[in-house]
């Protein structure tokens, strides 16, 4: 059996190995990114059941969504998504620095799809099309009940996974901070590592939401 | 996967930490790119259950591509794999049977 | 020669030693206090509950307070006691012990999770004094979106944070079993109380993120207006029931397992032989764990489902009762030609055993489509699920606590006032529950507070039932904190049984659980019938 060293940096005292450590930690992100799919999951699968119930009024309604906002947003978060796996790749060759310098580009990127995703709600409060609190909707010639099913999905999920986004710009923040301060281990850039992780699954749950709500209309 | 000597320090202190190089990570981004643009012009030359498809399968390669290569599942054990196909064998469930109630809910029953 | 290293209770006494701590013991602890005191709340708002089914009328309560008496005891005892009980408090505790690991895999997110458990039940004792809610624990939409007035989206929040609590501990136990197992600890030398934890976070982590988001879609049509399941916008209320059940069905699976781990670890230390079947109780908990998720629609068989969604749920609930039943039957092997040991653990195992059969077979009356036509929502209903999870796993936590009693403590509990509470219990649960099994059947149905004359007989022996019931609780209560102070001082293993935390760790264990990691040399449960035990 391998000793067990005294003092390891960035080796938690419970664990025995830096491998063991790092098994449990990809393990449990992948359990946590789980149970994220199953959260929205039940969104996606609430909006099916509507979709295929009212499929001509979805697609009429869906013309009404912001197409190249949509299309722009989904670049800029898959590009986020290699900038984060830049990231990632420096951080585990030790490279901190660079590390660092590709999580700025992260964090930038996930804030233009959320500024971009404020003005086209914005957008659609203007065109009465927010169902929400009795506001003026206005359906545009698509029947009233599942135009505003429909709204009212695209609102609390793109709502949802924007929050998620958010939590996503937050951590690289903080990892940024945490690399300036030189407080990532040298033994264990698992941190931006197991963040790398969860941005690409806020990119994921985007890959799929995108072609429902802007991809639908005949 | 290469010798754990050609592995950056981080793989050879973790075993079962390795990854792809850079390299890899911009032709994956070019493939997501590339599908993306797939799929605006399918958007536009397709209609009905075509489209559909198209959208779909577009979307489940890029996430294939994502998760893959971004999300290092190439380089983990199959556990790893195992973990993060279950949520979506869960997801095949809840989909298949609550579908299965709206689908049917206006079928005829077939005994008079 | 090295001190003698304090064990976890004596290191550190500070308040911020032990509401800071990340040892999984400690939180242990903590929980324990925690659903308690739940615990003690549900049972209160029932005694009020039984007060007033004790007469026809309705002349103890008003029927809008009965329906937030019924709706708090559901939501409390459902996410603040039953779900949480076993897995975080022996769970908690005892998995790095069985495992030989030092704590669980991830300690502050462990610490974390009893901090959302806490917050949850912040919010939801605040929806209570501020009046409760009246919808039921199932929140029933049109009425809880749209007409309830109560407070339904705190109590909403209350039980989605404290869904993210239990989130993070079934993440905890599934990635400690698989990464920190003792030297030659492989999964078929587990003992079953792991199997039974791993089958129970696997329904946590995939089942709980599906409440989470219905609760937010609820919490967001009552909040905001946004219609989703408004019928009047061509919306279903259906897709509530569907969104709800698809938790909370596998939910009643995670308010089980447990207990039915407990049980295979308690069974075979008194009847003094391995568990027969291993193999098979291991797999039928993963069954249990995967066919839980594919019947939820059984609970929406009178809401309008289409008849052959109907047949095929109806089909696979009885499909689910079948690796229950090979458990049975495998717990009850084990008693053949065993050498039997009445002590109170064995006595709430073997009571189990005998209530949860009553619960499990009756759910297949109700799995049968003509028969839950006639009792669904009666208190045939009622009667079914309180079998198993008050007769079952109730049965389960308290034989539990007291086998684990000495581990945990490093006291023991007096035997004879155990063995008066798990009689008084089994007694008085009967007579609580079985009446309700005729009431259902004549006719009585649930959430109502007033009824006709001719059922008063058997509600009265149900509330007298309930009264010695309490007792059963209550007792233990009391000796148990008597014990922690006047209790015999227990040895390391007082019941001779096997196990990494009986045979290598103190009563109770020292911080980090073991002085050397512990090596495992052959498989579980090596009792031998033979050999007569002296317990101390």
């Amino acid at each position: 059996m391998t000793e067990r060293p005294a003092y390891s940096p960035g080796l938690a005292h419970h664990f025995e190995t830096h491998a063991q450590q790092h098994r449990a930690a990809t393990l449990g992100i992948w359990l946590f990114l789980g149970s994220e799919i199953m959260l929205f999951g039940g969104m996606f699968m609430g909006y099916t059941i509507y979709r295929i119930l009212y499929a001509t009024a979805f697609e009429q309604i869906a013309a009404h969504t912001h197409f190249w906002f949509g299309t722009i947003n989904t670049a800029l978060l898959l590009t986020s998504s290699l900038t984060m796996a830049m990231a990632v790749h420096h951080a585990r060759a030790q490279n901190y620095q660079k590390s660092g310098r590709w999580l700025v580009p992260t964090a930038v990127l996930g804030v233009a799809f959320l500024a971009l995703k404020v003005v086209e709600w914005y957008l659609e409060y203007r065109e009465n099309l927010v169902p929400i609190l009795g506001w003026n909707f206005d359906a545009h010639g698509v029947a009233q009940g599942p135009a505003r099913l429909f709204m009212g999905f695209y609102f609390v999920m793109t709502g949802l996974h924007a929050i998620h986004l958010s939590i996503g710009v937050c951590l690289v923040v903080g990892l940024m901070v945490l690399l300036r301060r030189d407080k990532i281990a040298r033994e264990n850039p698992s941190k931006v590592e197991i963040i790398g992780l969860y941005w690409h699954l806020v990119d994921i749950i985007w890959i799929f939401a995108y072609p429902i709500f802007y991809l639908v209309s005949a | 996967m290469s010798p754990a000597s050609d592995q950056p320090r981080h793989a050879q202190i973790h075993p079962g930490a390795e990854e792809g190089s850079l390299r890899e990570i911009v032709a994956v981004w070019l493939g997501l790119i590339f599908l993306l643009c797939a799929t605006v012009i399918a958007h536009f030359l397709t209609h009905g259950m075509l489209a559909l498809l198209a959208a779909f399968g577009i979307a489940i390669a890029k996430m294939g591509l994502v998760m893959f290569y971004y999300m290092h599942l190439k380089y983990r054990p199959h556990i790893v794999w195992i973990f993060s196909a279950a949520a979506f064998l869960w997801l095949i469930i809840f989909f298949g049977l609550s579908l299965s109630d709206y689908v049917t809910r206006h079928w005829i029953l077939l005994v008079p | 020669m090295a001190p003698t290293l304090k064990n976890y209770l004596q290191d550190g006494s500070t308040l911020r030693s032990w509401f800071l701590s990340t040892d999984h013991k400690r939180i242990a602890i903590l929980y324990l206090l925690s659903i308690t005191f739940f615990f003690m709340i549900g049972g209160t708002v029932v005694g009020l509950i039984r007060l007033e089914l004790l007469s026809p009328a309705g002349d103890v309560v008003s029927s809008d307070t009965y329906n937030r008496l019924f709706t708090i005891h559901g939501v409390i005892m459902v996410w603040f006691f039953l779900i949480p009980s076993i897995p975080v408090t022996l769970g908690n505790f005892l998995l790095p012990l069985m495992l030989g690991a030092k704590d669980l895999a991830f300690p502050r997110l462990n610490l974390l999770s009893w901090y959302l458990f806490i917050g949850g039940g912040i919010f939801t004792l605040v929806a209570v004094v501020v009046g409760g809610v009246d919808t039921g624990w199932t929140f029933y939409t049109p009425y809880s979106s749209t007409f309830a007035n109560s407070a339904v989206i705190t109590v909403a929040a209350g039980v989605f944070i404290t869904g993210f609590s239990t989130i993070a501990t079934s993440i905890n136990f599934i990635v400690t079993t698989h990464t920190m197992r003792a030297r030659g600890l492989t999964w078929f030398r587990l003992p079953i109380f792991v199997w039974s934890l791993y089958a129970t976070s696997i329904i946590m982590v995939l089942a709980t993120p599906v409440l989470a988001i219905t609760l937010v879609l609820l919490a967001v049509e009552r909040g905001l207006q946004i219609g989703i399941f408004d019928p009047s916008l061509g919306g279903d209320p259906l897709l509530f029931q569907h969104l709800f059940w698809f938790y909370s069905h596998p939910a009643v699976y995670i308010m089980i397992l447990p207990g039915m781990g407990v049980v295979t670890e308690v069974i075979p230390c008194f009847a003094r032989r391995p568990i027969f079947g291993y193999k098979p109780i291991a797999y039928s908990s993963i069954a249990i764990a995967i066919l839980g998720f594919l019947v939820w629609g059984h609970h929406m068989f009178v809401a309008g489902e289409s008849i052959y969604a109907m047949l095929m749920f109806s089909f696979l609930s009885y499909a689910v009762a079948i690796p229950s039943g090979i458990k049975i039957f495998n717990w009850t092997v084990t008693l053949y030609k065993g050498r039997i040991y009445m002590k109170t653990p064995m006595i709430y195992a073997l009571g189990f055993l005998g209530l949860f059969t009553i619960g499990g077979l009756t759910g297949l009356f109700v799995a049968a489509l003509a028969v839950d036509i006639h009792v669904h929502d009666t208190y045939f209903v009622v009667a079914h699920f309180h079998y198993i999870m008050v007769g079952g796993m109730v049965s389960a936590l308290m034989g539990g606590l007291h086998f684990w009693w000495p581990k945990m403590t490093g006291r023991l509990y007096p035997e004879f006032l155990g063995q008066v509470s798990a009689w008084t219990m089994f007694l008085g649960f009967n007579l609580t529950f079985f009446p309700q099994f005729l009431l259902g059947y004549l006719g009585m149905p649930r959430r109502y507070h007033t009824y006709p004359a001719e059922f008063q007989v058997l509600n009265v022996m149900s509330s007298l039932g309930a009264s010695i019931l309490a007792v059963g609780y209550i007792l233990p209560f009391f000796y148990l904190v008597w014990s922690l102070r006047w209790g015999k001082k227990a040895a390391r293993n007082p019941w001779r049984a096997t196990g990494l935390e009986w045979e290598y760790a103190d009563s109770p264990p020292i911080k980090t659980n073991f002085e050397s990691p512990p090596i495992v040399h052959g498989p579980a449960y090596d009792y031998d019938p033979q050999k007569e035990v002296n317990f101390d």
